[in-house]
């Protein structure tokens, strides 16, 4: 029923003979992916809000994108790159861990989960080389907005990712404990929603947090924020 | 629409036997939302305490060596913080959407328990956080509770090293708190409601809960987003809301940062939050009001529409608070618009309500006497918003008394009379025992009037242009000495509404300790919570089977019936008629 | 039963209250009466809600209170009622809305042949600039900022040299004029409130914001920060004060210009000297003060802070009070050194004494004095060193009874209270935290046990007077 139905309803008025029996299981949706459908929007709108400061921010005359220029250190961003390959495969092994999950093979889903949890640990590592290469250059938190961004916005999907190691820590260990697969099947399913979720989130960043000031202009003109 | 299995998994409830698993480390909804009301109605107290101290400097300048203008400053930021996060957000949502919702939905618990346990512990961290501000050097954050950069990171402000520090990061504590709970409510709510409760049988508790959880989930985000970008700035000496300044003498390495970006992103958070108090406490009070009134509620698809729709403009209408802050004043012409707006629905609320009263069969119990009080007291409330929603009649108004007492009416008084009112209208589920009557109206009237002889003189000063948040008012050539007498008696009347409260505190802990047992259900209500196997409701809620929902939760003096009120469980076929007097679809 | 009687009872106060206050809008002295028509617009219609939706309430309490007899109404709802109360409602809240919009449109719209002025906020005073003759203001922004420059105008821009600076928080303006307020702060948020005029808006740093009015009848009105901006922010105020035109223009032109405020003077450290002999007699060779003469010490003192109590001397604005005995003889005196050059040349040899401690003469519990010092270590610095940016004076190494005096001369209202004395409004505001005299004593004695420092001088002073020794 639509949304409109739902609400236009008068549930004063007395049930029709055996609607009592209609009530039961219909299409099963798994609370955790439920609530990890909010997550992720709660999640967007956390982002979508540093993206819109983020883009009016950049039109002021302080601003120094990080691209654009020779020597800028995102001009040639192969570093982002690589640790974007090892995000995405990172995803690759969760989605892995789901098709082993669908065809019960045990040692094949926790090799992928074990893949899975360190490719983002190593991405998290090679986010810090990142940052340390920044500080390197002088490129300092404090120095220009555009590096105060780079930091907090790539700070804080490292920090999501690790939220993301903690919950799926806890799977596997519960895993290990009843030693039931198909108990944990949304759960296993959700944590790899979850990784996909966070690269596609760190593809956005990685547009995002690299652009030309040209191209800054012409986001902010598009979004009514110049 | 509903999933029984999910309602009905008992497989994931913790049963623990000792006292620790039972009480400290619950993950029982039950146990939880009163670890979350106890807490914070502890911190409540002190905010009230604040409250009185910061109104004996208003009222009686200079008789009160340690409220130094700093201390001053101190109460004043610290009596709005805990109020409206700590107190109101936390009881409302956390104590009775966590005490209600599986019970009022028919579920064992909340859908993630050991998330819900979480959520609490992180809500005490963040209090204890915030807390241990008032212990370090320079005291907490005097920043206005609205915490203002460049000022609030700034020396020259009391707190402006580690209380600011402190306070933000509380915040992002009681955020993360807030989303844990958050999704356990809304999930919850959209799939673990019993056999036959659609969303529209649900009662409007819930959906105030609801939306009012959405709410949060949505806006949260921008107060963590502001509250991460200033910690920066004071911390790492970014310049996000920091342009180029020169404070006390000194220029500041900062450059190019908006103030008025962090006000935005504070007010996308802070209007909403208006709601995420208020709507639960419509819920609520519309609950209230119907079982004593033995009425069922008037128009209850309006009054779900109406939080609906309450809820989606919430998000348009922030800038209202902005109207002299600098921004730019074309803005204001959308958001006067919007803002009057919101009036409609929330006045077809408040007819509605005294609707559900009109023709109805009044108990005037205690938690009657609140609802009505409430309704009393936020229709001034909500009156006086439409002088400040008004962007030009902002002009005079905003940043003076008629603010402050605006708000306090809207959204201090009415949640106040409304918890009081859900208090002493569910204390016999939660504890078995009912308040005494007598003590309870003693509250109510004092609690009722008092803060009415507060805040009706307050809206005055504020049209004759005090400014709020002064330390002493001064010689200002405007201001006559009969608004010092005012201020005076404002203070007086504020301690004794305080007092009042020992009142309520005392009720409780007698109550407790050597209360008369309550019979079962009492007020006669209809709706789930008050039909659980065993009364206050165990672990687990329903014993060995869930309940079926058969009907909405307001069938009081239904037409025929023998019973006064069919609770929402009781088949068609079950209910006893007096002869000839089966109803047939009515209100059609 | 009550409880309707009570609400009845309640709506009857509120009007009666309403009716009679003495609380009420100040008498309004701008162009802006469409905002008081829409406040009034308001109350009609708020009013009559209040009154109607209580007075049902309360009826219906009394009329339908339980009494066993009666069994409530079934009536789920009722779609014509609630239709007719949402039009009912949309139209109130149109009636409201309209003239808000319109009123607010024309305060949008700033007419062209509005006169710009600028409102400076600083924590905690406020100044203002005209423009000069050229009609342009000048550029400004905060990183101008120098001792010489407080108000961060811009040096180079040739439109701000003509720029007239007021550097008082008096702000005159012709009545009858519109006047566009240019609103800046170098530091926090501000906020520039004038009750009569219903005018306000913030400072915000970093960009400017505006605001304009016309004034309509004379008067001096009060104006408010209403923005917190500090510990200090309930005595960030100023005075507007609205005249004819003439008496306006005249005002007007004994203001400087910016150019002549950024003028470097030769000094004379000689003539300043010889002028320094008729002070000698009361406050000593060497600047110390003489108790028994009720001279304070003056060595450590700034000329900018000397400039300006001399100036308050001259102009009977300190030391006018009867009770005021010293400062009657101090106003006498002041009135000798008129000419700017002999003041320039003496303050600056003043300022070239080096700084001596005053003895102490009074007893007092310097530990709990500390707390007491904490409300005035924002202006004058946690070593009682006074800084120039918030115009607060040295206070380490000045005459214990000289601070007990005037720190009770604020308190009664006998020094700080004429109009004109910013600063010492202020100081009369935060002397509300000294609340007793042991607290007064506990504070002089902890001011008396703070280290005095060394000769404060700005590099540029000091390049000045190795200019002025030079000359022949």
């Amino acid at each position: 029923m639509s949304w409109f139905g739902i609400l236009s309803e008068k549930p004063w008025l007395p049930e029709a003979q055996g609607t009592a029996a209609q009530w039961g299981r219909t299409a099963y949706t798994p609370a955790v992916k439920i609530s990890l459908r909010f997550l992720l929007g709660i999640i967007s709108v956390f982002f979508m809000l540093f993206f819109v400061t983020f883009i009016s921010r950049s039109q002021y005359d302080d601003f120094l994108a990080l691209a654009g220029e020779p020597w800028q250190p995102f001009t040639h961003s192969w570093r982002l790159w690589i640790n974007s390959g090892v995000l995405v495969l990172a995803s690759v092994a969760m989605q892995n861990a789901v098709y082993a999950l669908r065809r019960d093979q045990s040692l094949r889903l926790l090799c992928s989960l074990a893949a899975g949890a360190l490719l983002a640990m190593l991405f998290i590592i090679l986010q810090i080389s990142v940052w340390q290469f920044l500080q390197a250059m002088g490129y300092g938190v404090a120095a220009n907005p555009a590096n105060s961004y780079f930091y907090i916005l790539t700070g804080l999907h490292a920090l999501h990712l690790l939220g993301g190691l903690v919950a799926l820590g806890r799977v596997v260990n519960s895993l290990r404990r009843d030693g039931d697969l198909q108990n944990r099947h949304a759960a296993i399913e959700a944590c790899a929603l979850y990784w996909h979720y966070l690269l596609g989130l760190w593809l956005v960043l990685f547009f995002m947090l690299t652009r030309t000031p040209e191209t800054y202009a012409l986001i902010a003109a598009a979004c009514g924020l110049g | 629409m509903t999933h029984i299995a999910i309602a009905d998994q008992t497989a994931h409830l913790h049963h623990p036997k000792t006292f620790i698993g039972k009480y400290i480390w619950s993950q029982d909804h039950k146990v939880i939302a009163i670890q979350y009301s106890v807490t914070a109605i502890f911190v409540g107290l002190i905010a009230l305490l604040l409250s009185v101290l910061m109104r004996l400097q208003l009222g009686f300048p200079g008789q009160f060596n340690f409220i130094t203008p700093d201390a001053y400053l101190q109460f004043v930021t610290m009596h709005g913080m805990i109020m409206v996060i700590y107190l109101l957000t936390a009881l409302l949502l956390g104590g009775f959407g966590n005490y209600l919702i599986p019970l009022m939905v028919g579920t064992r618990d909340m859908v993630f328990p050991y998330l819900n346990m979480l959520s609490y512990w992180f809500y005490l961290v963040s209090v204890i956080v915030l807390m241990s501000s008032f212990f370090v050097t320079g005291g907490p954050t005097g920043a206005g509770w609205t915490l203002y950069p460049p000022q609030s990171i700034l020396a020259g402000t009391p707190g402006a090293g580690s209380g600011i520090v402190l306070m933000l990061l509380s915040l992002a504590i009681f955020i993360v708190a807030f989303t844990m709970g958050g999704l356990n409510y809304v999930t919850t709510i959209f799939q673990a409601r019993t056999r036959g409760m659609t969303l529209m049988r649900m009662p409007l508790t819930i959906w105030g809960i609801l939306t009012a959880t959405i709410l949060g989930l949505l806006a949260f985000p921008a107060l963590l987003v502001s509250a991460i970008m200033m910690l920066f700035d004071a911390t790492l000496g970014t310049s996000f809301f920091m342009p180029a300044i020169v404070s006390l003498g000194e220029p500041l390495n900062h450059e190019g940062g908006s103030p008025i970006l962090f006000q935005h992103l504070f007010w996308f958070f802070g209007h909403p939050e208006v709601y995420i108090v208020a709507l639960p406490a419509f819920g609520m009070v519309s609950d209230v009001l119907s079982v004593h009134a033995r009425k069922n509620i008037f128009g209850y698809r309006m009054m779900v529409w109406a939080i609906v729709i309450i809820g989606g403009l919430s998000f348009i209408v922030w800038a209202h608070h902005m109207y002299v802050s600098g921004m730019n004043p074309y803005f204001g012409f959308f958001f006067a618009t919007t803002t009057l707006i919101i009036a409609v629905p929330t006045a077809i609320k408040v007819y509605n309500w005294v609707l559900t009263l009109w023709k109805g069969n009044i108990h005037l119990t205690v938690p009657m006497l609140f609802a009505i009080g409430f309704i009393f007291t936020f229709t001034h409330g909500g009156l006086s918003g439409l002088f400040l929603g008004n962007v030009v009649v902002d002009l005079p108004l905003s940043d003076t008394f008629f603010v402050v007492a605006h708000f306090h009416m809207v959204m201090g008084v009415s949640p106040i009379m409304v918890l009081f009112a859900a208090l002493y209208h569910w204390f016999p589920l939660v504890s078995g025992k009912q308040l005494h009557t007598g003590l309870g109206k003693l509250h109510f009237w004092g609690t009722f009037l008092g803060t009415y002889a507060i805040y009706l003189p307050m809206h005055y000063l504020g049209f004759l242009g005090v400014p709020r948040r002064y330390y002493a008012l001064g010689d200002t050539s405007f201001i006559p000495e009969s608004a010092h007498v005012l201020n005076e008696d404002i203070t007086i009347a504020a301690i004794i509404v305080a007092l009042f409260q020992l009142v309520f505190v005392a009720n409780v802990i007698w109550t407790l300790r050597s209360g008369p047992r309550s019979v079962r259900n009492p007020w006669g209500v209809a709706s789930l919570e008050w039909h659980t196997p065993d009364v206050p409701p165990v672990h687990g809620n329903w014993g060995d089977a869930l309940p079926t929902v058969h009907r909405w939760a307001y069938d009081y003096s239904v037409p025929g019936a023998k019973q006064d009120f069919i609770p929402q469980h009781v088949a068609e076929e079950d209910v006893e008629y007096e002869a000839g007097g089966r109803r047939s679809g009515e209100g059609e | 039963m009550v409880i309707a009687l009570v609400i009845l009872a309640l709506v009857v106060i509120t009007v009666v209250f309403h009716l009679y206050s003495p609380w009420w809008l100040t008498p309004i002295a701008s162009n802006w009466g469409a905002i008081d028509t829409t406040i009034e617009i308001s109350f009609w219609i708020t009013g009559l809600v209040f009154i109607a939706v209580n007075c049902f309430l309360a009826w219906v309490v009394w009329r339908y209170k339980h009494t066993g007899k009666h069994k409530a109404h079934y009536e789920p709802e009722s779609k014509k009622l609630e239709s007719w109360l949402t039009i009912l409602t949309a139209i109130g809240v149109i009636a409201m809305l309209t003239p808000g919009l319109i009123a607010w449109a024309k305060v949008v719209n700033v007419p062209s042949e509005a006169t710009n002025v600028e409102a400076i906020g600083q924590q905690w005073q406020w100044t203002f600039r005209f423009p000069g003759p050229d009609g342009e203001l000048g550029g400004a922004d905060a990183r101008f900022v120098t001792a010489q420059n407080p108000y961060g105008i811009d040096p180079e821009d040739p439109n701000s040299q003509d720029d007239l600076i007021v550097n008082s928080h008096q702000l005159h303006l012709p009545v009858g004029k519109p006047v566009k307020l240019l609103l800046r702060s170098n530091d926090v948020l501000h906020n520039f409130a004038v009750p009569q005029f219903r005018i306000k808006m913030d400072l915000v740093p970093g960009t400017v914001t505006y605001q304009w009015f016309e004034p309509s009848r004379t008067g001096s009105f009060d104006i408010l920060c209403e923005e917190l901006c500090g510990v200090a922010h309930f005595t960030m105020r100023a005075q507007v004060i609205i005249e004819d035109e003439t008496a306006y223009e005249q005002w007007l032109s004994r203001q400087p210009s910016f150019a002549q405020t950024q003028r470097n003077y030769d000094i004379d450290l000689v003539a300043g000297k010889n002028l320094y002999a008729t002070c000698s007699a009361c406050h000593g060779a060497d600047g110390g003060g003489l108790a028994a003469m009720q001279a304070p010490n003056l060595s450590g003192l700034e000329s900018w802070y000397m400039e300006r109590q001399l100036r308050y001397y001259r102009e009977g604005i300190r030391g006018a009070h009867p009770a005021d005995g010293g400062g009657q003889q101090m106003a006498a005196m002041a009135r000798s050194v008129a000419e700017p050059r002999d003041l320039r040349n003496l303050l600056a040899y003043i300022e070239s004494l080096p700084a001596i401690a005053a003895p102490p003469t009074l007893a007092g519990d310097a530990e709990r004095g500390a707390q007491v010092f904490q409300a005035c270590v924002v202006c004058h610095g946690a070593n009682g060193q006074g800084t120039r940016a918030l115009q607060a004076p040295q206070l380490a190494g000045q005459a214990d009874w000289y601070l007990h005096k005037q720190l009770k001369y604020f308190s009664m209202g006998w020094r700080g209270k004429h109009p004109q004395d910013q600063y010492g409004s202020q100081m009369r505001l935060m002397t509300r935290t000294i609340q007793n005299p042991e607290r007064l004593q506990d504070l002089i004695a902890y001011i008396a046990s703070l280290p005095v420092p060394g000769h404060y001088q700005t590099p540029l002073a000091e390049a000045q007077i190795v200019e002025g020794t030079q000359q022949p």
